[in-house]
């Protein structure tokens, strides 16, 4: 009798935690399309925009360009995170740097189109993992050339950030201000300022 | 006597305790957490002045609070709405908090930004967030403590 009471406790509780667990982990999506609000530079030129997604995870096929990371489950069992728009996150990422660029005065076109600046964000990691606490491994290239494909400025950040994992809705708003608080640093870089700030019209 | 159904007896007794931690565990992982960072070295981040500004919703005055908490941090913080901002603010300090009515209200979440003043651009932000049982025998007043500490955290 007591054994049954027991067992009947174990399955239950097991069904509660694995509901309740998996489903803070499962379908869980961050947005990036808005995560700019300001840059440290300013201009009325025209700039080409274009970040490339150059993850070996989504190049090789293994991930799709819509992955950003992981939520992990109770036992650590990973479930993927997802673009809050669905689109990969190399569009997501441009949509908020567009944004942000034609707040500070300038216009932006596509990475192709002809532009007497063109700014290059190469995205060879960004992935948040997301159990207790949450990580976000990042490396970063930012590329700033002229009309004519000349690189005048880089910049680079390559690392790791961790604080604590909450909710979905916490977890997203943290990951988009990583992002926004990676690539500022990046704009902030002198040289980059200098390449941008002198922007033909 | 065989030894299999003594320990088959004892699967279920067994089973029921792994549930109760693994409940245990769920539960108390999920009472609150922090997260943030500030992007200022720290020379800089001690020598510049902060504008904390209230918005049009915090009828609590949460803004005083940051700026009360930052000074005693040795920053140079002063706080108001949008109009009383100093000229020699370097940089703005905007918040977003979130408050949930369990038997009383309490701040659930709080979000610290750190601007630059001149064009608007994060250099660093603090976020808190708590459940409802985390939050018995606490003030708004740890939150903001909470979140500022991932931003200027004291020596």
């Amino acid at each position: 009798m007591r054994h049954e009471l027991w067992r009947r406790f174990g399955v239950a509780t097991l069904a509660v935690v694995a509901l309740g667990l998996g489903g803070c982990a499962v379908g869980n999506r961050y947005d990036y399309g808005s995560a700019i609000s300001g840059l440290p530079v300013s201009g009325t030129g025209s700039i080409a925009v274009d970040v490339l997604d150059a993850r070996p995870y989504v190049l090789s096929g293994e991930k799709k360009p819509d992955f950003v990371g992981l939520q992990r489950g109770g036992f650590g069992n990973p479930f993927d995170v997802r673009t809050g728009s669905g689109r990969p996150l190399a569009e997501e990422m441009r949509q908020a740097i567009v944004t942000a660029l034609q707040k500070q005065g300038y216009s932006a076109v596509g990475g192709k189109d002809a532009a007497p600046r063109r700014m290059e964000l190469r995205v060879l990691e960004w992935k948040t993992d997301v159990m207790m606490s949450m990580k976000t491994l990042y490396d970063l290239e930012l590329g700033v050339y002229d009309a004519g494909g000349v690189l005048l400025a880089k910049s680079a950040a390559k690392g790791e950030d961790v604080g604590s994992g909450g909710f979905q809705s916490q977890n997203a708003a943290n990951a988009a201000k990583t992002f926004e608080l990676r690539f500022t640093d990046l704009v902030r870089d002198e040289a980059v300022r200098k390449a941008l700030s002198g922007t033909p019209q | 006597m065989s030894r299999v159904p003594a320990m088959r007896s004892r699967v279920p007794t067994v089973l029921g305790c792994v549930a109760a931690v693994l409940l245990a565990l769920s539960l108390g992982g999920c009472v609150g957490n922090a997260s943030g960072q500030l992007s200022l070295p720290r020379e800089q981040a001690e020598a510049s002045t902060y504008f904390v500004q209230r918005h049009a919703k915090d009828t609590r005055d949460l803004a005083s609070g940051i700026a009360d908490s930052m000074r005693t941090r040795g920053l140079k913080a002063t706080a108001g709405i949008e109009s009383d901002r100093p000229a020699d603010a370097a940089f703005v300090v905007t918040y977003v908090d979130r408050w949930i009515w369990d038997m009383r209200m309490y701040l659930a979440d709080l979000r610290i930004e750190v601007r630059d003043a001149k064009d608007q651009s994060i250099v660093g932000f603090g976020q808190s967030s708590q459940s409802s049982l985390k939050a018995m025998g606490q003030t708004h007043a740890d939150i903001v403590e909470t979140a500022l500490d991932q931003l200027f955290p004291r020596r």
